[in-house]
C-alpha cells in the first residue's frame, strides 16, 4: 500500500469524462486531489457533482480519461478495485446503513470481512469513533431507532473504521432535517482539523467557506472555476459561477 | 349421505394409517423447501449473474418448469428417465422432481426481493471493499430474505400440498394412504375429508410458524 505524504498528489483525475446514453454528464475533467487537502465541490444540481465523486471510487465506470488513486489507475484495478476502495471512504447523502444490522455492527463488518480484522478489537475500535461523534450509547441500537443525523454519523463512523485515506462525501447533509445538519457538519470539521483528505460535494456554502482549502466550481460537466474559497466566494471570475453564487448565497 | 359416526370410527381407529402418510408427506415437504430453497437461490443468483449464458439457462430453467404441468414433470422423470438409463428410485424422483419445480418458484421470490433491496445497500458495501460476493451474502441476502418470507411461506404450503401428485408414481404420502383406504371402507367422502383436515393441519401450522419467524426478524426495523 502506498503511503502517501502530506502535500503530495493522493488523486489524480486525467480527462475524465462519463456518458449515459447520450447524455454528457462529463465533458473531461482534469484534477489533482493533495493528501490532507480539504475540496469542497459546489455547483448546480445536474452539473456532474455526484458522478464526479462516484467515479472516484467507480461506483461509476467513467467512459474516458484515468483516475489515479496512490499511483494506481482505478480504471486497471480490475479485481483489486475493492483493495482501492478499502481506502477511499465514501458517505451519501441517503446514509445507506445496513438496516438488519444494528450500529455496532454496521461498523465492523467490513473491518472483520475485508481485512479479517479481530471482533474484539474492531468493535474497541468502533466504541471510541462513535464516542468521539458523540454516539457511544447507540451501539446496540438498529439505524431505524435513530435520527437522520445520528445515521450520518454512523455512516461516517463506519467509513472511518477502514482506515481510509480519503472520505468522499455525497452531499451528507442534503437528507437531513435542518437541525440535524450541523451536527454533522462538525463531525467532518473535526475530521478536517486533524488532516484527513475529503472531496465533498455540498450545498452547504458556510461549511465550503469555512472548512474547504480548495473549492471547485462544477457545471456542465466541467470544472468552470476554482480556487480558494476566498477567491471563488469573494471574487468570481466566471459569469456561471456569479449567477450560482448570487442564486445560492 | 355424509356420517359423521363412520367420520369418527374412521379418524379414532385408523389415524396411524394416516399418520404414515404424513410422515412420507412431511419428509417429501422439507426435503423440497431445504433444497428447493436453496436451488431457487442459486438459480436467482444466475438470473441476475453478469454473465449472459448464466442469466440465459436460468430464464429457460425458470420458464419451462413453470410453463408446464407438475404431474408431467413427475412422470418424466419417474417414467421418462430410464429410457435414458436414469432410474430413480420413487421416492428420489418424486423429491427431485418436485425440489426443481418448486426451485423455479422460489428463484423468482429470491429475485424479486434481492432487486427490491435499494442499490444504495450494495454502492455503501462495495465502497467499503467489500466484495461482490460478501455483499450478496452479508447484506441483500439477509434483507432479501426478511422481506421475501411471506412468499417463501406461502411457497412452502404450495409444497405440502402439491406433493399430493406424488400419489400417482405410488409414493406412500398422505393422499395415497387416504385413497387406498377409502377403497377399502367405501367410506370415500369421510376418509378424504380426514385427509383434507390433516393437510390443513399441516399448512396452517406452517404459515404459522413462518409468521411467527418473520415477526422475530421483524424486531429492530418496522
Amino acid at each position: 500500500m502506498a503511503t502517501v505524504n502530506k502535500g503530495e498528489t493522493l488523486i489524480e483525475v486525467k480527462g475524465l469524462k462519463k456518458h449515459f446514453g447520450k447524455l454528457q454528464v462529463l465533458r473531461g475533467i482534469d484534477e489533482q486531489i493533495h493528501a490532507g487537502e480539504v475540496v469542497v465541490i459546489i455547483g448546480p444540481s445536474g452539473s456532474g457533482k455526484s458522478t464526479f465523486l462516484r467515479c472516484l471510487n467507480l461506483l461509476e465506470t467513467p467512459t474516458g480519461g484515468d483516475v489515479i488513486f496512490e499511483g494506481e489507475s482505478v480504471m486497471k484495478a480490475g479485481k483489486n478495485i475493492n483493495q482501492l476502495r478499502e481506502r477511499m471512504g465514501m458517505v451519501f447523502q441517503q446514509f445507506n446503513l445496513f438496516p438488519h444490522l444494528s450500529v455496532l455492527e454496521n461498523i465492523c463488518i467490513a473491518p472483520m470481512k475485508v481485512k479479517k480484522a479481530q471482533r474484539a478489537d474492531t468493535e474497541l475500535r468502533a466504541l471510541k469513533l462513535l464516542d468521539r461523534v458523540g454516539l457511544g450509547d447507540k451501539a446496540k441500537a438498529y439505524p431505524a431507532q435513530l435520527s437522520g443525523g445520528q445515521k450520518q454519523r454512523v455512516a461516517i463512523v463506519r467509513a472511518l473504521a477502514m482506515e481510509p485515506d480519503v472520505m468522499l462525501f455525497d452531499e451528507p447533509t442534503s437528507a437531513l432535517d435542518p437541525e440535524m445538519v450541523g451536527e454533522v457538519l462538525d463531525v467532518m470539521k473535526s475530521l478536517a482539523r486533524e488532516g484527513m483528505t475529503m472531496v465533498v460535494v455540498t450545498h452547504e456554502m458556510g461549511f465550503a467557506r469555512e472548512v474547504g482549502d480548495r473549492v471547485l466550481f462544477m457545471d456542465e460537466g466541467i470544472i468552470m472555476e476554482q480556487g480558494t474559497p476566498e477567491e471563488v466566494f469573494g471574487n468570481p471570475q466566471n459569469p456561471r459561477t456569479q449567477d450560482f453564487l448570487r442564486k445560492v448565497l | 349421505m355424509f356420517s359423521f359416526e363412520a367420520f369418527w370410527q374412521i379418524l379414532t381407529t385408523k389415524l396411524p394409517v394416516f399418520m404414515e402418510g404424513v410422515g412420507v408427506t412431511v419428509q417429501l415437504a422439507l426435503y423440497t423447501a431445504l433444497f428447493g430453497s436453496l436451488v431457487g437461490v442459486v438459480v436467482a443468483l444466475m438470473r441476475l449473474s453478469r454473465i449472459r449464458p448464466l442469466r440465459w439457462l436460468s430464464g429457460v430453467y425458470i420458464e419451462f418448469l413453470r410453463g408446464t404441468p407438475l404431474l408431467v414433470q413427475v412422470l418424466i422423470i419417474y417414467y421418462g428417465l430410464p429410457q435414458l438409463g436414469i432410474r430413480l428410485p420413487r421416492m428420489t424422483a418424486g423429491t427431485v422432481a418436485l425440489v426443481i419445480n418448486s426451485a423455479a418458484y422460489m428463484a423468482e421470490i429470491v429475485r424479486s426481493g434481492i432487486q427490491a433491496i435499494d442499490a444504495g445497500q450494495s454502492e455503501a458495501s462495495r465502497s467499503l471493499g467489500m466484495t461482490s460476493a460478501q455483499t450478496m451474502l452479508y447484506i441483500i441476502l439477509p434483507q432479501a430474505i426478511k422481506n421475501i418470507l411471506p412468499a417463501v411461506g406461502n411457497e412452502f404450503v404450495v409444497i405440502i400440498k402439491e406433493s399430493s401428485i406424488l400419489y400417482t408414481i405410488g409414493i406412500y404420502e398422505l393422499t395415497y394412504q387416504a385413497n387406498k383406504l377409502a377403497s377399502t371402507n367405501f367410506r370415500y367422502l369421510e376418509t378424504l375429508m380426514i385427509s383434507a383436515l390433516v393437510y390443513f393441519v399441516l399448512t396452517f401450522t406452517t404459515s404459522r410458524l413462518l409468521g411467527l419467524l418473520e415477526r422475530r426478524m421483524r424486531r429492530g426495523d418496522r
